[in-house]
């Protein structure tokens, strides 16, 4: 492993959010460390950061594995800020999870307050199929209303982990591209249509 | 010019229908050009117009920049105010939020309780001296209840390289993170000196567990939008102890906010489960009767009724004075309508307490306002409002006397605008008229808001008698001074006079007042020119040769014009020739001096004064002819004796007669004593001595024409 965090690597930056227990925290150990932890303990917050090789580049992932149970929203907020992709993890064994995304989604959107930031759904635990409760279609067209990709992974038999995370540093790092080759195109066309509605109104 | 302007100004004007038009009427260009002047003319007149409009509304949008900044400052006093307001409330809630949490841990940790005052004092020092080393903290003493958690020194490190930045030191309070810097102490002994570089509130503060990469290890990380800060502990015993307190302090602050806020939704809760009863069991506190009111009674009440009192209230505070006043007489309507219950009791005196508080409101309004430095002339009527309110509330009398304090107060200041430069005159006319008029328009303004009150007239007619009297008072400290002539005295009296007699217009009649005051002084003035006009004829008899006066034909015509103005026209015969005339100059002197001092003495004359313009008349008129008599008596102007007489004719004939014309058509009554000492002038053949006068007879007019 590559241990020279120099200014060449690229770093993005990737958080983990979803109800507590829906596995991103496994999720995350899972793509770090190759391993699968059974006892779950609730995560207070913590940051992992890795040199992985993206399409023949190596660049720099760093993990913020949230805290399912946090309460207080500025210190959520405070996540969200950080961030410049997001893996949205819900359990396909917990409605209530699935529901929450909902939630996580609307106060992503709004403190990012960016409509296209680089974002994945993730049904988490495809491994227990029989214990399902959020149906396939439910979750895909959640997904598609809310245009991102919907991925569903296992922790434990480590099905579509890497890619979740590969998907979103690729998002990320086009994201990143796009807003640089337009000298800050995007961003700035946003901003710019924005300014503009502001005289308007 | 009007058409023209009409044309233009019309909503469907068509500049080229307008100069196709013209073209087509004018011929030549002459016309033309006439046309092009008329239309230039109009555009300099708008362009005026419209110039003196800006300056108009930039005068109305100064005036309006200056209210609004008046109001602003006003607003910024209040928000102020509710700012400290708001920081004492909090203090207080802090206070004893902390205090209830603190005890509990107390309790449960040492299973002792303190007093939380001395607790807090306790916090407090130790806070302080914690925080002594810290440069700039000391604003975080002024939290109550704030205690230390945890301190530290870490390393900070570069967020995206790893890097190591520089040496920390961090404190973790209860309720916030605080991170400082250290300073240099220049290698010198002693504590660490620290300077305060951010703070970080718990409740939005993310800290973040990091995993051990490379060389980041035994780190974690805060993430403070925009800052992302990288620590590095010493030890992971270190670091663990950071994050649990940092854990702990999060989850206790929790705790205490739940706490507080279900201590208020209890607090809600009762409140809910007490409002309905609550306006019955405070109306029923503030009769005093304990039973139960009926609940009927209060459920058929009108909902205003009921918040009549903060109706009012508001409606006081919020200076709607009339709005208050009309909804305390519905109020009073009703209640004197309606059957009395314990409720409508309550009620009740709360309405007559709102009432008492209305009129004290406009009172002090008034009151205020007759103390306010700067009485414009708005003062009087910006007071009609409260003072007709105060009437409306049956409080006329209280109304009619802050009016009239109010009046003293505004006269006072209008008064004091008069300055006293130069001439008496002048000064005593302005102070009087604007005195006098003042007094007649607060009046009129008095009599305009009391129209229906007796008993305020008489407090009005009091009120001008002081003013009156006021006013003369110091009139004759201005007017009767030892140097004044009579004549400014007779002018400045006249004045007065007159303007006092404005006020008869409203059937205030307060001459005799004045003159009552006048009179003392008055008498004594003239007594005292009485006295100076015998003693100057004294001296100028004394010196008197009897020499005919000669002047160039010139000055004798214009002597003689002005003797004929006074009304003391010489006879011709007195002209012996172009410049020669038979009076002496003191006879001319003499006589005009008396008709001036007659004249002033019968302006200012009333029937009081009479004794005294009378005396004062007489004994000048005597002083003279007891030189006239002696003067032909005595033998050291034989010579003369002809001049003598003349003048003697002059003054009897002529100077008195003028005298008693005067006297009688002012006071329509003969001056029977003036008539005594007419009389006296009589000629005696020069061998005669006699000094008193024949018996009254026809003597003087034979004698005058035996000696022609």
């Amino acid at each position: 492993m590559s241990k020279k965090p120099g200014a060449t690597q690229a770093l993005h930056k990737v958080i983990m959010v979803g109800s507590g227990g829906v596995g991103k925290s496994a999720l995350t150990l899972q793509f770090m460390y190759d391993e699968f932890v059974e006892d779950y303990e609730p995560t207070k917050a913590d940051s992992y950061r890795k040199t992985v090789v993206l399409d023949a580049e190596e660049v720099q992932i760093d993990i913020l594995d949230t805290a399912g149970q946090e309460d207080y929203a500025a210190i959520r907020d405070n996540y969200f800020r950080s961030g410049e992709g997001f893996l949205c993890v819900f359990s396909i064994t917990e409605d209530d999870s699935f529901q929450a995304t909902q939630e996580f989604r609307e106060q992503i959107l709004r403190v990012k307050n960016d409509d296209h930031i680089p974002f994945l759904l993730v049904g988490n635990k495809s491994d227990l199929q029989e214990k399902r409760k959020v149906n396939l279609a439910e979750a895909q067209a959640r997904s598609q209303q809310w245009g991102v990709p919907y991925v569903e992974t296992s922790a434990k038999t480590r099905e579509n982990v890497d890619k979740v995370f590969f998907d979103l540093m690729r998002e990320i790092r086009s994201r990143k591209i796009e807003d640089k080759s337009a000298s800050n195109g995007r961003g700035k066309d946003r901003a710019k249509r924005k300014k503009k509605m502001c005289i308007i109104l | 010019m009007t058409d023209l302007m009409k044309n233009l100004g019309s909503d469907d004007f068509n500049p080229e229908k307008f100069v196709k038009e013209l073209s087509s009427q004018c011929v030549g260009v002459d016309e033309l050009r006439q046309q092009r002047a008329k239309i230039q003319i109009l555009a300099d007149s708008t362009s005026a117009q419209l110039k003196k409009n800006v300056y108009q509304n930039y005068m109305q949008f100064i005036e309006t920049a200056k209210e609004i900044s008046h109001l602003e400052s006003e607003m910024y006093q209040l928000s102020q105010l509710l700012g400290e307001q708001r920081s004492l409330l909090g203090t207080l809630g802090a206070i004893g939020a902390t205090g209830v949490v603190f005890d509990e841990n107390i309790e449960t940790q040492n299973g002792e309780s303190h007093n939380a005052g001395t607790k807090e004092e306790e916090q407090k020092s130790k806070l302080i001296q914690l925080l002594e080393n810290v440069e700039g903290a000391m604003s975080l003493v002024e939290t109550p209840g704030r205690i230390c958690l945890h301190e530290g020194s870490l390393l900070e490190l570069d967020p995206l390289e790893g890097t190591p930045l520089k040496r920390i030191h961090a404190y973790l309070f209860n309720d916030v993170l605080m991170i400082a810097s250290w300073l240099a102490t220049g290698g010198r002994r002693g504590p660490p000196r620290y300077k305060m570089q951010a703070v970080y509130d718990l409740q939005s503060l993310a800290v973040v567990n990091v995993r051990d990469l490379g060389t980041v290890k035994l780190a974690f990380k805060l993430l403070a939008f925009p800052d992302t800060r990288v620590f590095q502990c010493a030890t992971a015993t270190s670091k663990k102890e950071w994050l649990d307190k940092c854990e702990q302090a999060k989850k206790a602050r929790l705790v205490q906010e739940d706490q507080t806020k279900s201590v208020d939704k209890d607090r809600n809760l009762k409140d809910e489960h007490i409002a309905p009863s609550r306006s019955m069991s405070l109306d029923s506190n503030t009769i005093g009767t304990e039973d139960s009111p009926e609940a009927e009674g209060t459920e058929s009440l009108p909902e205003w009724l009921l918040e009549v009192a903060e109706d009012l209230d508001s409606c006081i505070a919020q200076r709607h004075f009339e709005e208050a006043y009309n909804l305390l007489e519905k109020a009073r309507s009703y209640l004197s309508e309606a059957q009395t219950t314990p409720v409508l009791v309550g009620i009740k005196a709360k309405v007559d307490d709102r009432a008492q508080s209305l009129v004290d409101v406009l009172t002090k309004e008034l009151e205020l306002s007759s103390e306010a430095k700067s009485l414009q002339g708005g003062g009087l009527r910006s007071a009609r409002r409260a003072v007709r309110l105060l009437i409306q509330l049956d409080q006329s009398v209280q109304a009619c006397q802050l009016f009239l304090r109010l009046c003293n107060a505004a006269l006072k200041a209008q008064l004091k605008r008069v300055k006293r430069e130069g001439p008496t005159i002048p000064y005593v006319k302005q102070l009087s008229a604007i005195a006098f008029s003042n007094v007649a328009e607060m009046a009129r303004e008095f009599l305009r808001i009391f129209p229906n009150s007796a008993n305020c007239t008489s407090a009005l007619v009091v009120w001008c008698g002081q003013e009156v009297n006021h006013l003369t008072s110091h009139l004759i400290k201005q007017v009767f001074i030892p140097q004044v002539s009579t004549n400014t005295l007779a002018e400045c009296i006249v004045a007065v006079r007159s303007h006092c007699d404005q006020l008869t217009q409203l059937g205030i009649d307060l001459r005799y007042q004045l003159d009552g005051h006048l009179r003392t002084p008055l008498a004594r003035a003239l007594q005292d020119a009485g006295e100076k006009y015998v003693d100057a004829i004294k001296v100028r008899a004394a010196e008197d040769t009897w020499r005919p006066s000669n002047q160039s034909s010139q000055n004798l015509q214009k002597l003689m014009t002005e003797l004929e103005d006074l009304g003391i026209g010489v006879p011709l015969s007195y002209m012996t020739s172009e410049t020669w005339l038979s009076l002496t100059s003191n006879t001319l002197a003499f006589s005009r001096l008396y008709v001036g001092l007659l004249e002033d003495c019968l302006s200012v004359n009333t029937p009081e004064l009479m004794i005294t313009i009378d005396s004062v008349l007489v004994s000048v008129m005597r002083a003279q002819v007891q030189h006239l008599l002696a003067s032909l008596s005595n033998p050291k102007f034989k010579q003369e004796r002809k001049v003598v007489e003349d003048n003697a004719v002059y003054i009897r004939d002529i100077v008195i007669g003028r005298g008693l014309e005067l006297y009688q058509s002012a006071t329509a009554r003969p001056f029977t004593k003036l008539v005594t000492l007419k009389d006296q002038i009589v000629f005696e053949p020069v061998a005669a001595t006699k000094p008193r006068p024949a018996p009254r007879t026809a003597v003087t007019k034979y004698s005058t024409t035996e000696y022609i």
